[in-house]
């Protein structure tokens, strides 16, 4: 939606021969949206899990971030020594340097880092900086901004290269441990649980991975007074008897980046956003709302990735410590062979509930700068055929995040509800700690 | 993947020969020399489609039979869209479409399969043909169009209850009763979607009211549904593409392949001779066809057995493999197996009977095991030399599996749709997958066991094939062949073959009232050398089609032949000094004698199984190599159990030890009276290494003090490599075989390794026994070259690592699997030879200081995957000689000394941690990678931005994967002999390879023992093997049921089709021989024993 309508700002921009329209351009916050935006979209092609795509979004803001920062009249507060190992990035020497397109380039170099369809960035860079050019910016102000810009990049991915990504990647696959209550791969795909070494990427401001410990999941039992089979019940029941606007919870939240569909040997795939793309979405949605400029467009979006970055971390240590079967396996095994959940159940353990943490997280960062009871309409899926949806504040979106999962039966509410109490946990420490404004 | 350099060579041999293009053998006739003009259109739109209809693109079938009785190969051809055809054969290769006046194109949606059965016993043959597609209305049932004798048919399918109203793919007449009429055996195909199934939920068992799978028997001319009590599955996961009648354990009764596609696995139904079938398959067949298409079911190499071939979906060409083929993962096929649906694999099948209720599964061996898309095959006699050759009709008219679509593509296609629409929009999703030809294959048989690429067949046209029919369309003596095309013409082929210089007789059986074209019969051509050939006759053939009835025999240059031909009741004519090139009449009225039962292959005398002799079940934990290192293709953590045979309490009597698995404990079992008798004494010491892989032993003297102590060795993959539990121990005898361990630890304090050979002898001439201990692999790490270790012993059983003075070259040499020391040269010392992956089999002389490795032995350069050495004086002339076992030919991965296998080994993406890729040598010279983009992608992230699609992927070979620096600092090891082999001895270290019967090759050999068992003064061979802990992506290698090779001196060894009584399942892993007894070690299983007459 937003590209179309910035090739239209090029087309009606290019047609008037104002010599510093660069600089509106520059100073609008739809250009850094745009930036978003492109991340967005090559994340959902490319395919991420969410707690990679988690990684992908973070380090290019934090990038921008740091270079709008760096402004002399900044009301900024620096991230290093904030962030765990991150060192002061070098000043700027040169008064040259228009801050926000060097934030733009150093978000835009870290991307291209991170991304695998480096074709897609380029075309999206490209078409921003043509049109920049065509309004007059002046070939000094662009080599300046830009090499400040992949100084700080530099200095970014030098650090983020030490978060033990890479290390993790060739790090053992799960073993599948045969006994009932735990996790084993699910139907229709059977893929093999996703990142079970998350736990030892660096985190950002969390101590460590196992920070806020949620407490334990409730002992699997079959036995028909446990609180375990309720709550596995519940979960039937409640999908069996599902109202429309449950449905419609669920599947506006579902949030899976890649799924398959099975017509015998013919398939199709639909990608969608990941959970954490789907925050990132509603920082938009509230950036442009509040009308906030562009230092405080990246502030937002600075505050809700590192959120999200954390809360997949403290997430992922708990799914791959309680390694929790997911209902739809005991279902099937034990109450009803031909249940389906309303989702496609995903490829990890279930306790906690990720959408739980790192929802409730992330509307704790919202909240942080914008506030309580900021209403919002929710048009972030729009574009994967989805409808809109309106929420009071961003609690109340991540709370229907939360409880969607339910709805959608991959979930017990064990998983939602201590989920919520994670995510708060980590939402409150993070937003305790990381100053942002001075 | 091998095919691909195949492919190309034979693209540059028959480049070089085209001047003899007048060797083609079937010419391809155009419509307006043949009259057939058919062509099986296809169009779609939002409603009917592939994404509604899964078999969309199944194409139609062909049948061939003379329905006039001019003695001419009538022509029926089914389309799915459009009308069904009828073709008179107006001789001379002239056809005439009598489709209209004949009322027999039908007035179903959709068609499939089609059979010509003489179903009224009019001696007429009419025509079956089966209906499907149609997804709402009733407009799908089968019709059965009844021969009226006068060129024209009446569809009648429901007087005789015919008018099925499954998804039916073909149905096959036989008489599965022997009462003398047909039955009939109708395929459907479920109607369930598939992405609806819950694998856990296995519904084989529940009969499917709808559609499914019918057994239906002929009760004077009304079909009876007897599915149920007959045994026969009906279920909603039946995705029936073949249906494959004969009798495959020359009972004379016919029994029935079922091919299934998808997730269920395929179906064997042995006749049990008073109306029932018992479905046998996972007991007679290890390793089946995944999405199993057609199949068809005859005797390849001429040994009186039916063989059983079936089709599926693996690429033969390399660009086509990296962008349309994916394989299940490890957990998917455990989970598979767990539920089951059995070892089911993506590649064709060659199901070779071993005549004893047995298959081994041999497509890789002989060469025919990747086709791409494919649908039918026929197994035939092309050219008319004797033995059957290969027809596989290939494609599929969008590439539905192409993985830039599903990926990347088809989302944008959808997403387009779903905000637009608000629905998806299936004619643009389709218009835009892919859409190529691949050519169909013919293989020619070589030697009943392996085929090569028939190059100047003229049957390889690119192409949209389904179904196909073979059959003498101008009665020449040769078989012509029909092929149905999707959205092409249909491709007529005749064969233009000589038939003055090569010879052939074609049968014309005549049954009796009830079954008039002898359905069942089986003939048999007795050579003049003893040797013969044989056919069943079964019309329904490959996929959806039927062949000509009357069978047809190559028969080179041979001019006169006896003929035998057992009828359905079991009734015999016996014929005698036939002449060749002739269609000879034979009438069962006229047959005069009853057969017995045959019986190719008496039970042996040779082994007895014996049970209870060594009461032991080896455990083998549970540990996936795949989740730790994701490039290797094979397990090193399942290569237990190795046994240990010798007298450790000095009775005389040979002690037998079984070393542990991780977690199951080290055993003595002592021989006494009652046999082989545990002996728990050691079970507290022994208990100490219960978490470590016992994965060899050894028993020898190492303290001089007359009694054997014990050498215990560590390895497999298991462990950390910083455990130190890998540590080797030394236990010392107290002279009863009670053992107590030393402190040293070994091979030494520094080095803790995975221990894949230790073998003990006087290295240094000094009176004491000194040891050789060879490093398997580096845990973690599949690829790193390993150390071999020369341990020297100070009289006392105190070693030391000497391997610097003694042999600096044992560093970093090699994945050792096994050692033997021999005084090969005979200068009175004890030389080495060293074998292992990635090596030679390597021979070190013993000057009396030091090894000397010498480089000019042939032997060195049979880089392998040596698994054993074993040692025997084969042709008795006083020294030894080698059998070494390999990982064999029945692989997909080949090797040669043009054509090596590589390891390239690096951290190639400097993470940290190291990886193997493995390669093939492709005919340009190039290495290419066996990785699928997606696996080396899950290995290295960073090769995602260097090939961010399928389609960038496709062409890239080794140097464009890596760069110059990369591939400089790689380690690289090779392979390029994959064959079990024999070195023959001739003194002063010189061997000569001797070349094994070919069923030697059918497995990876783990085991090899030998004795005289035979009693004709000559040592002869046991050997056994198998892994079946390998990736779905290559296999699991499963084809073995124990080797008996027969010396038969001047070095000429003699395969024995059921071992002569040496029959073992699973996983063998070591064989030793006391007395007159084998005791076979399996990995996962108990212990065999086989008595033999000494």
């Amino acid at each position: 939606m937003k590209n179309r309508y910035l090739i239209i700002l090029l087309i009606v921009v290019t047609g008037c021969q104002s010599n510093d329209k660069y600089k509106d351009s520059l100073n609008d916050p739809e250009t850094f949206q745009y930036a978003i935006k492109s991340l967005t979209d090559i994340i959902v092609y490319d395919i991420f899990s969410p707690p990679v795509a988690s990684r992908v979004y973070v380090y290019p803001t934090i990038a921008a971030y740091q270079v709008i920062q760096k402004q002399n009249d900044s009301t900024y507060l620096d991230l290093a020594g904030q962030l765990k190992g991150l060192d002061r990035v070098p000043d700027n020497k040169n008064e040259k340097v228009n801050y926000n397109l060097a934030a733009v380039h150093s978000f835009f170099t870290i991307s291209r880092k991170l991304i695998f369809s480096e074709d897609k960035l380029n075309n999206a860079q490209d078409k921003l900086y043509d049109k920049l050019r065509s309004e007059g910016l002046p070939r000094s102000v662009m080599n300046a901004s830009f090499e400040y810009g992949e100084l700080v990049a530099n200095h970014i991915m030098n650090w983020a290269n030490k978060d033990n990504y890479n290390q993790t990647r060739t790090f053992s696959k799960y073993t599948i441990r045969n006994e009932t209550e735990f996790w084993k791969p699910t139907p229709p795909d059977y893929m093999d649980g996703i990142e079970p070494h998350w736990r030892e990427i660096r985190t950002l401001v969390l101590d460590s991975a196992d920070h806020f410990i949620p407490k334990p999941p409730l002992e699997v039992s079959l036995n028909s007074n446990s609180e375990f089979n309720n709550q596995l019940m519940e979960v039937y029941n409640i999908v069996n008897e599902l109202n429309d606007d449950q449905a419609g919870i669920a599947k506006f939240w579902d949030c899976n980046p890649y799924l398959s569909h099975h017509r015998g040997h013919a398939m199709f795939a639909t990608k969608k956003i990941t959970p954490g793309g789907h925050w990132i979405g509603i920082t938009a949605i509230a950036t442009r709302k509040s009308n906030s400029d562009f230092a405080q467009t990246i502030n937002a979006y600075t505050n809700v990735s590192i959120s999200l970055f954390d809360a997949f971390i403290s997430c992922w240590d708990e799914k791959w410590r309680s390694l929790t079967v997911r209902p739809e396996t005991l279902i099937n095994e034990f109450v009803d062979e031909k249940w389906v959940p309303l989702l496609q159940t995903p490829p990890f353990p279930e306790y906690t509930s990720g959408h739980s943490v790192i929802s409730t997280a992330a509307a704790l960062s919202l909240t942080k700068i914008y506030g309580d009871n900021f209403d919002f309409v929710d048009t972030t899926e729009v574009e994967y055929g989805l409808p809109i949806r309106k929420f009071n504040s961003f609690i109340h979106a991540s709370e229907e995040a939360a409880i969607s999962r339910l709805y959608g039966g991959i979930h017990y509410r064990m998983a939602i509800d201590e989920g919520i109490i994670q995510g708060r946990k980590v939402g409150n420490y993070i937003n305790e700690k990381l100053r942002t404004i001075k | 993947m091998n095919r691909f350099w195949i492919l190309c060579l034979s693209a540059i041999v028959f480049i070089s020969c085209k001047k003899d293009s007048n060797n083609i053998l079937y010419e391809l006739l155009d419509k307006t020399q043949s009259g057939i003009d058919f062509e099986n259109n296809l169009s779609y739109n939002q409603d009917f489609n592939v994404y509604k209809y899964r078999n969309y693109y199944n194409g139609g079938g062909v049948a061939m039979g003379d329905i006039n009785n001019d003695g001419l190969i009538d022509v029926y051809l089914t389309a799915n869209q459009k009308k069904n055809k009828l073709y008179l054969n107006k001789g001379d290769f002239k056809f005439e479409d009598i489709s209209e006046f004949s009322n027999s194109s039908g007035q179903k949606a959709w068609s499939t399969g089609v059979t010509m059965v003489d179903i009224n016993n009019d001696g007429f043959l009419d025509i079956y043909v089966c209906n499907s597609g149609d997804i709402k209305g009733d407009n799908k049932q089968n019709e059965l169009f009844i021969n009226n004798g006068d060129l024209t048919f009446t569809e009648s399918a429901k007087n005789y209850n015919l008018d099925d109203l499954g998804y039916s793919t073909h149905a096959a007449f036989f008489d599965y009763d022997k009462d003398g009429d047909l039955d009939v055996y109708i395929l459907n195909n479920s109607y369930q979607a598939i992405g609806t199934f819950n694998l856990r939920r296995n519904e084989r068992p529940k009969r499917d009211d709808l559609g499914g799978d019918k057994l239906m028997e002929n009760r004077d001319g009304q079909f009876v549904d007897v599915t149920e009590e007959a045994g026969i599955y009906g279920s909603v996961i039946g995705f029936g593409l073949g249906v494959t009648i004969g009798d495959v354990n020359n009972d004379g009764w016919e029994d029935i392949f079922i091919s299934n596609d998808f997730f269920e696995r395929d179906y064997l139904y042995i006749n049990q001779k008073n109306g029932s079938f018992n479905e046998d398959l996972t007991s007679q067949m290890n390793s089946i066809s995944g999405a199993s298409m057609g199949a068809d079911m005859s005797d390849i190499d001429n040994d009186g057995f039916n063989d059983i071939f079936v089709t599926e979906m693996l690429p033969s060409e390399y660009s086509r493999l990296k962008t349309v083929t994916t394989f299940e993962d490890w957990n998917k096929y455990q989970y598979m197996i767990k539920n089951g649906y059995h070892h089911q694999f993506t590649r064709n099948m060659l199901h070779y009977n071993n005549g004893n209720n047995s298959f081994s599964e041999i497509g890789r061996f002989s060469g025919v095991d990747a086709s791409d898309w494919s649908w039918g095959a026929l197994i035939y006699d092309m050219d008319n030399d004797g033995f059957k050759d290969l027809f596989i009709s290939n494609g599929i008219y969008r590439d539905l599996t192409n993985q830039d679509y599903l990926q990347y593509i088809s989302n944008e296609e959808v997403i387009r749709s779903m905000v637009v629409d608000k629905k998806v929009n299936y004619k643009n999703l389709i218009d835009i997958i892919p859409s190529n030809k691949v050519k169909n294959h013919a293989y020619k048989n070589q030697d009943g066991l392996k085929f090569k690429s028939f190059d100047d067949s003229g049957l390889q046209t690119p192409s949209f094939s389904n179904g196909s029919a073979y059959g003498d369309l101008d009665n020449d003596g040769d078989l012509d062949l029909i092929v149905n095309n999707v959205n092409m013409p249909v491709f007529v082929y005749k064969n233009t073959l000589d038939t003055v210089s090569s010879n052939f007789i074609k049968i014309d059986l005549k049954g009796n009232a009830l079954n008039k074209f002898a359905i069942g019969s089986k003939v048999e051509v007795i050579l003049p050398d003893g040797n013969s050939l044989f056919q069943e006759v079964q019309p329904a053939r490959g996929f959806q089609s039927s062949v000509d009835i009357r069978p047809n025999f190559g028969l080179g240059n041979i001019e006169q032949f006896d003929l035998k031909v057992t009828w359905p009741d079991r009734s015999v004519t016996n014929l005698e000094n036939i002449k060749s090139n002739q269609i000879l009449k034979i009438y069962q009225s006229e047959s005069n004698i009853y057969n017995d039962i045959n019986n190719f292959y008496p039970l042996s005398n040779v082994f007895e199984n014996i049970d209870g002799i060594v009461d032991y079940n080896h455990k083998e934990n549970l540990f996936v190599d795949f989740n730790r290192e994701r490039l290797i293709y094979h397990m090193c953590s399942n290569e237990g159990p190795n046994l240990t045979l010798n007298d450790i309490n000095s009775d005389g009597k040979n002690d037998l030890l079984i070393p542990g698995s991780k977690g199951q404990l080290s055993v003595i079992y002592l021989s006494t009276e009652k046999g082989f008798t545990l002996d728990n004494r050691n079970n507290d010491t022994f208990k100490k290494y219960l978490n470590s892989e016992n994965t060899k032993s050894i028993f020898f003297d190492a303290d001089n003090d007359g009694d054997l102590d014990l050498y215990l060795a560590s390895g497999g993959s298991e462990l950390s490599p910083y455990s130190e539990l890998l540590y080797d121990t030394l236990l010392f005898n107290d002279g009863t075989g009670l053992f107590n361990p030393s402190i040293q630890k070994l091979p030494n304090s520094n080095n803790k390794i995975s221990t894949g050979a230790v073998i003990s002898a006087d290295i240094d001439n000094d009176g004491d026994l000194d040891l050789f201990v060879g490093e398997r692999i580096k845990i973690g790490r599949y690829g790193a070259p390993c150390s071999g270790y020369v341990l020297i012993n100070d009289g006392n059983g105190i070693f030391t690592d000497m391997t610097a003075k003694w042999a600096p070259f044992f560093k970093e040499m090699g994945l050792i699997t096994d050692a033997q020391f021999n005084d090969f040269d005979g200068d009175n010392d004890q030389d080495l030879i060293i074998a292992g992956e990635f090596m030679g089999i390597e021979i070190y002389e013993n000057d009396g200081n030091q090894f000397i490795k010498n480089l000019n032995l042939m032997n060195e350069d049979l880089k392998g995957w040596w698994n054993k050495l074993h040692l025997e004086d084969l042709d008795n002339d006083g020294d030894m000689d080698i059998i070494a076992g390999n990982h064999g030919e029945n692989s997909r991965f080949k090797a040669s000394m043009e054509r090596p296998i590589k390891l390239y080994y690096n951290d190639f993406d400097r993470n940290g941690s190291e990886e193997g890729v493995l390669t093939f040598n492709a005919s340009n010279g190039k290495d290419y990678p066996y990785a699928l983009r997606h696996n080396l992608i899950d290995q290295m992230k960073i090769l995602k931005k260097k090939f961010p699609n399928f389609e960038s992927f496709k062409d890239a070979d080794i140097s464009k994967i890596f760069n110059k620096d990369e591939l400089e600092n790689a380690t690289i090891s090779e392979v390029n002999n994959l064959q079990t082999t024999i070195l023959i001895n001739n003194g002063k270290l010189r061997f000569n390879k001797i070349t094994l019967p070919k069923e030697v090759q059918f497995s990876p050999i783990y085991a090899i023992n030998s004795a005289d068992f035979d009693n004709d003064g000559d040592k002869d061979i046991l050997m056994g093997g198998n892994l079946f802990n390998s990736k779905p992506e290559v296999g699991i290698y499963d084809a073995s049921y124990g080797i008996y090779l027969e010396n038969l001196g001047d070095n000429k060894f003699k395969y024995i089709k059921n071992g002569n009584g040496f029959f073992v399942k699973g996983e063998v892993r070591d064989i030793v021989i006391d007395e007159n007894f084998v005791i076979v070690a399996r990995n996962s299983d108990n212990i065999l024993t086989f008595k033999f007459n000494k």
